[in-house]
């Protein structure tokens, strides 16, 4: 297993433990609240326990901007963010904040 | 006012917490402060630069206290800048807002490790500090005595933080630490709490409290003042402090 298969299978697993649902139903393109039905607080014990997995913090700023220009690029609107928070977004981040470092 | 105090508030940055700060700034000679705070890096900065404006020096500890591998981090951030602690205030709180029983064992425990049991360690990394003596205070709310719809979780982790504080109070006493407490009713500050049905128990909270209006992250600041410097012989007391709501 590769270093980002890694990083997938460790993202699934934080979070599967955290909705408590069985890691298959965990895709990358799921969306933690309209697929997997994360509620705001579990978005936040996912955030905190990736955190703690990979030894970075969140910058919310980079978080907003990439979910806004998401939203750009898709022509959606403000309320159709949550739709755009995928398990697949929160890969490419943990990727980023590994690339940079 | 010689601003030779030192304070760590938890929570620090936003709502009470900040209010809180700023009091203790102005009226009890706090001239250094640690604010920690989680999520929020803009609000943590302008709680800076106006507690710092006001001649205070601030030190901005970004560690989340759901982690006790943090709160140990943090305090080494705070051994390594001071030897003393005069005052420290837990003001930090994370819930969702649900029926107790709907309420997920992930959601349980955060709402537990961040709004109660961090104080706790908290408490053990400040009693070292406070070598001098000290006062402690938590932020309590009136759910942990009366049901509130949707605040349970919360409700049992203000109940939790209420028994710490009695029982730290007497364990400590001979320390010269004293520890209180503010059980706060609904505080309005830059917004209103994130119940669901938000306008519905506003409505219904001032119907039934005698002040006729809602709390103030001032209120409960003026109330944390008397209590960190006056009440000198108060001891393990949860204040009450809801315009009289819990009175009918």
């Amino acid at each position: 297993m590769n270093n980002t298969e890694q990083t997938e299978r460790q993202l699934i697993t934080i979070v599967a433990k955290s909705l408590q649902i069985p890691e298959i139903t965990v895709k990358l393109d799921s969306s933690l609240m309209n697929d997997l039905g994360a509620e705001s607080i579990d978005i936040l014990d996912i955030k905190f326990a990736i955190e703690q997995q990979f030894g970075f913090k969140f910058d919310n700023e980079e978080i907003r901007i990439m979910l806004k220009k998401a939203a750009e690029e898709f022509n959606l609107s403000e309320k159709d963010i949550p739709a755009l928070f995928t398990v697949r977004r929160l890969y490419d981040y943990i990727l980023l904040k590994q690339a940079n470092g | 006012m010689a601003k030779s105090n030192k304070a760590l508030i938890s929570g620090g940055t936003r709502g009470i917490g900040k209010a809180i700060a700023l009091e203790l700034v102005l009226h009890a000679g706090v001239g250094v402060l640690f604010l920690n705070y989680v999520e929020n890096e803009t609000a943590a900065l302008q709680a800076r630069d106006l507690l710092e404006a006001e001649g205070c020096k601030v030190h901005l500890l970004k560690y989340n206290l759901a982690f006790p591998a943090e709160i140990s981090a943090m305090f080494d951030e705070i051994n390594g800048l001071t030897d003393q602690l005069d005052f420290y205030v837990h003001s930090t709180a994370l819930t969702s807002f649900k029926p107790l029983h709907l309420v997920k064992p992930n959601q349980w425990d955060l709402t537990l490790n961040i709004s109660a049991k961090s104080f706790l360690q908290c408490a053990q990394g400040c009693v070292p500090l406070m070598h001098e003596g000290g006062k402690m205070l938590a932020i309590s709310s009136t759910g942990s005595r009366r049901f509130n719809p949707n605040y349970g979780a919360l409700g049992v982790a203000k109940s939790t933080l209420e028994s710490m504080v009695q029982y730290l109070a007497v364990e400590l006493a001979d320390k010269n630490i004293q520890v209180n407490g503010i059980v706060a009713g609904m505080i309005q500050g830059e917004k209103l709490p994130p119940f669901p049905n938000i306008d519905k128990v506003v409505e219904e909270t001032l119907r039934r409290t005698p002040a006729r209006r809602l709390g103030t992250p001032a209120d409960v600041a003026k109330t944390a003042l008397f209590l960190l410097t006056q009440a000198d012989w108060m001891y393990g007391q949860n204040v009450v402090l809801d315009g009289g709501y819990c009175l009918t």
